[in-house]
């Protein structure tokens, strides 16, 4: 259970024409919840989720994980040190490696090793509805087998903290319950911390506890606590292929 | 991609450095600016120095023009492969006029100018005491191909494919919504004229720019053809052995090509800013509307590759003596260059592994530019420094170093040469590549732990063999082809078969040069489609045993 907190954050973006994306960002998610973002395009939502991850380095302010700095004014922990997953809009996925290259790529540098490691693979394989194509490379998967893909290749490693940038767009209404299902099962079971964002309001409620909005790099108002999210299985089950406004 | 780290810019500034070494040491050989520019007697300095701006107006307009022909035939040829499934046969296939060297194109018009003049089987015109002293101005009454336009004819047929590997990507970024939208409100031309276009002008002025560069700065061609160019202004000092002045009668030229190189580099930097906000490109389909480009591009490769070939061809049925004879000649020059173009190939892939590997997700601005600069500035300028550097070395090597001196192969100067001659081409395809990756791959290997090295190994590089592939095509038949570097640096003993071509076209066009001609221009086409079709081989077998490699062994 790690606790994120996001102190005073500010970043600008672009070398010549320089455009503020963020000004004095301050959130704090608790260890094991979810925190849902919600905004416009270019409101700063997936920049902020890049800072967190240490792709980026901030202008100003302070992230801290487990009351540790990880990206301030003079320190900078590098992305692949904070033990944190990330799902990309684009999803990111290798085109030369198959569905088991992924997930042993990104076992490789974990502390997992010989039968952990294989039963880490299977059981992502089985939740994500992967077996069977593990020989398979992303050009030979459909678009909703990609989106599996990338959010089991973020689960693989041995992360305390999950970040989603819209992970479930294009999905269809059967296949986003069966992935929100699988995902909110592993986040309880591995109690991660996870910030999401998407502009559906429907998947936001099935995953966060808490929703913020941005607009135009500030927090709008105080955080919004939702009610205690449940996967489709889970007993109050959101409507399958449903938009709640 | 990201700017690079102070270290890695440091490293990047010193590598650049190294790079542009050669081209300040050629300064120092004989002769000076005094030489060049002034003497004690002003009316001789004074014609030298309009002797020099002449040739360096007519290396412009040869530029320039070679530019409009690389555009007529690049812009069509680039729509077209934006527009069909590419495989690295078909982009070997277009690569084909890059790859015939510039004196076997001259040798394959000369022929056609000749069977045009006489018809075939009459006698040759005597060029052979032509060549021997050369106006200024070039030939008259020897046909259009002896003058400007006829030299910035030839050079523009064989640089068309750089216009279209330039555009290339950009078409295909343009091609999107965009273009899609406005297919939706006019005719394919007009979606073509108002919207690809412009969206690719960054990519069409680099083009043509670097055509420009390259045309300006070639030595060869206007040489056969008999054109006072720069060029041959800075080979003529050199030949008397004053390498100072012939860098420094070099200098404009350096200049203007130094500005158009930071300018050129700009036009990159902007544009590859502009295509990480637009996003992946789509897979290319074969659509209509793109017969005018396929018949342009057949034009194209007719034109820069085919027909000149074809005269070789009828050169050598068209003489007295068997093909035998015909082909024998030079065949050891032909193997001396072979191996040593093969070498340098090999760099030349083996550095763009390494730029890939060791800074994937980093933009190399710095090396780009430096590579450029060594690229276009006219061959013999680059080749005298590292003249100079290779007897200097040569001179002190001493103690524990004599051995390196000693043990350094027959023609390993020359195939530097050659590498450093035609580094841009790995460091700015390498680049390239890098571009058209999606971050996002990188930066998901950046999270799961691995390191620059592994991110560059296990990500990068392996999506990138066509390019490896595509640098060490054009290094092999770029040197295959080059005469400025193969004519100062050739060892002792060692005559390579550009030089031996281009001394025997100054003797005349007899059989001999037509043959081999043809052996220089066929070798060079089955390196290029011989490499296409094993990189298409070797990535089908090699994607096979990425997942291996990439679990570990687990």
């Amino acid at each position: 259970m790690s606790h994120l907190e996001i102190l005073g954050v500010a970043k600008t973006l672009g070398e010549s024409d320089r455009v503020a994306v963020l000004r004095e960002v301050t959130l704090r998610v608790q260890g094991g919840q979810c925190l849902g973002l919600k905004g416009a395009t270019g409101s700063g939502k997936t920049t902020l989720l890049r800072l967190i991850a240490g792709l980026e380095r901030l202008d100003q302010g302070e992230i801290r994980i487990d009351g540790l700095a990880v990206s301030g004014p003079k320190v900078h922990i590098p992305a692949g040190r904070r033990r944190v997953g990330f799902v990309f809009q684009t999803l990111g996925l290798w085109p030369h490696l198959s569905v088991d290259g992924h997930l042993d790529y990104v076992l490789q540098a974990s502390p997992f090793r010989g039968d952990e490691r294989v039963r880490r693979k299977r059981e992502l394989l089985q939740a994500f509805h992967l077996g069977g194509l593990e020989n398979r490379r992303p050009g030979e998967l459909s678009g909703g087998e990609r989106h599996l893909l990338a959010i089991a290749r973020a689960l693989a490693p041995d992360i305390r903290m999950l970040l989603l940038d819209e992970p479930f767009a294009g999905l269809d209404g059967q296949l986003r319950d069966l992935v929100i299902d699988a995902l909110g099962r592993i986040r309880r079971e591995r109690q991660l911390t996870t910030v999401l964002v998407s502009h559906d309001i429907f998947e936001l409620r099935a995953l966060s506890n808490e929703l913020v909005y941005l607009r135009e790099g500030h927090v709008v108002g105080q955080p919004s606590p939702l009610p205690s999210p449940r996967g489709p299985n889970g007993g109050d089950a959101p409507r399958k292929g449903g938009h709640g406004a | 991609m990201r700017r690079p780290s102070t270290r890695v810019g440091i490293v990047h500034a010193v590598l650049a450095a190294t790079m542009l070494v050669p081209l300040a040491l050629s300064f120092s050989g004989g002769g000076s600016f005094a030489d060049v520019y002034l003497t004690t007697d002003p009316g001789a300095a004074t014609s030298r120095r309009m002797l020099l701006f002449e040739a360096l107006a007519r290396s412009s307009w040869i530029g320039l023009g070679a530019c409009a022909v690389a555009l007529a035939f690049g812009i069509p040829a680039a729509w077209l492969l934006s527009r069909r499934k590419r495989t690295l046969f078909f982009l070997a296939l277009c690569a084909l006029p890059l790859a015939l060297a510039p004196s076997v194109a001259v040798s394959g018009w000369l022929e056609w100018w000749s069977v045009a003049m006489r018809g075939l089987g009459g006698a040759r015109p005597e060029l052979t005491s032509a060549f021997r002293q050369m106006p200024a101005g070039g030939m008259t009454g020897m046909g259009p191909l002896f003058s400007i336009p006829g030299v910035a004819l030839v050079l523009g047929l064989g640089l068309w494919p750089i216009v279209a590997f330039e555009l290339w990507p950009a078409f295909i970024r343009a091609r999107g919504d965009a273009y899609e939208s406005a297919l939706l409100a006019g005719s394919p031309a007009k979606a073509f004229f108002r919207v690809a276009l412009p969206m690719a002008r960054g990519e069409l002025a680099a083009g043509a720019l670097l055509v420009f560069l390259l045309a300006a700065s070639d030595f060869t061609v206007s040489s056969l053809l008999l054109v006072r160019t720069l060029p041959i202004e800075v080979h003529d000092y050199l030949s008397l052995g004053k390498a100072g002045s012939a860098a420094w009668a070099a200098l404009p030229l350096v200049l203007l090509i130094g500005t158009a190189a930071a300018l050129l580099s700009r036009v990159h930097a902007r544009d590859a800013q502009a295509s990480e906000h637009t996003g992946g490109a789509r897979e290319a389909q074969v659509t209509s509307g793109s017969r005018w480009g396929a018949a342009i591009l057949a034009l194209g490769l007719g034109m820069g590759f085919v027909f000149p070939l074809a005269g070789c061809v009828v050169g050598v049925m068209d003489s007295a003596v068997s093909w035998s004879h015909a082909f024998k000649a030079g065949l050891e020059p032909l193997g001396v260059s072979l191996r040593l173009s093969i070498a340098a190939a090999i760099v030349a892939m083996l550095l763009a592994a390494a730029r890939i590997v060791l800074w994937p997700n980093m933009r190399a601005r710095t090396l780009n530019v430096a590579g450029l600069l060594v690229l276009v500035v006219p061959g013999t300028f680059l080749a005298s420094g590292l003249l100079n550097l290779g007897t200097g070395l040569a001179m002190h090597a001493s103690g524990p170093f004599e051995w390196v001196a000693q043990a350094m192969p027959a023609g390993m100067l020359m195939a530097f040469g050659y590498v450093l001659r035609f580094v841009y081409i790995p460091m700015r395809l390498a680049e390239e590549g890098l571009r058209t990756l999606d971050p996002a791959t990188l930066e998901t290997a950046e999270l799961a732990g691995q390191s620059g090295l592994m991110q560059g190994l296990g990500v990068a590089l392996p999506q990138l063999w066509g390019h490896l592939l595509a640098a060490e095509m054009l290094v092999f038949v770029l040197a295959l082809g080059d005469l400025p570097v193969s004519d100062t640096l050739a060892p002792p003993g060692a005559v390579p078969v550009s030089v031996w071509l281009f001394q025997q076209q100054h003797l005349g066009y007899t059989e001999a040069v037509f043959g081999l001609s043809l052996l220089v221009g066929a070798a060079a086409a089955a390196g290029l489609l011989g490499s296409g079709l094993l990189g298409t081989a070797l990535r089908k077998l090699g994607t096979r045993r990425w997942d291996a490699w990439a679990g570990g062994g687990a």
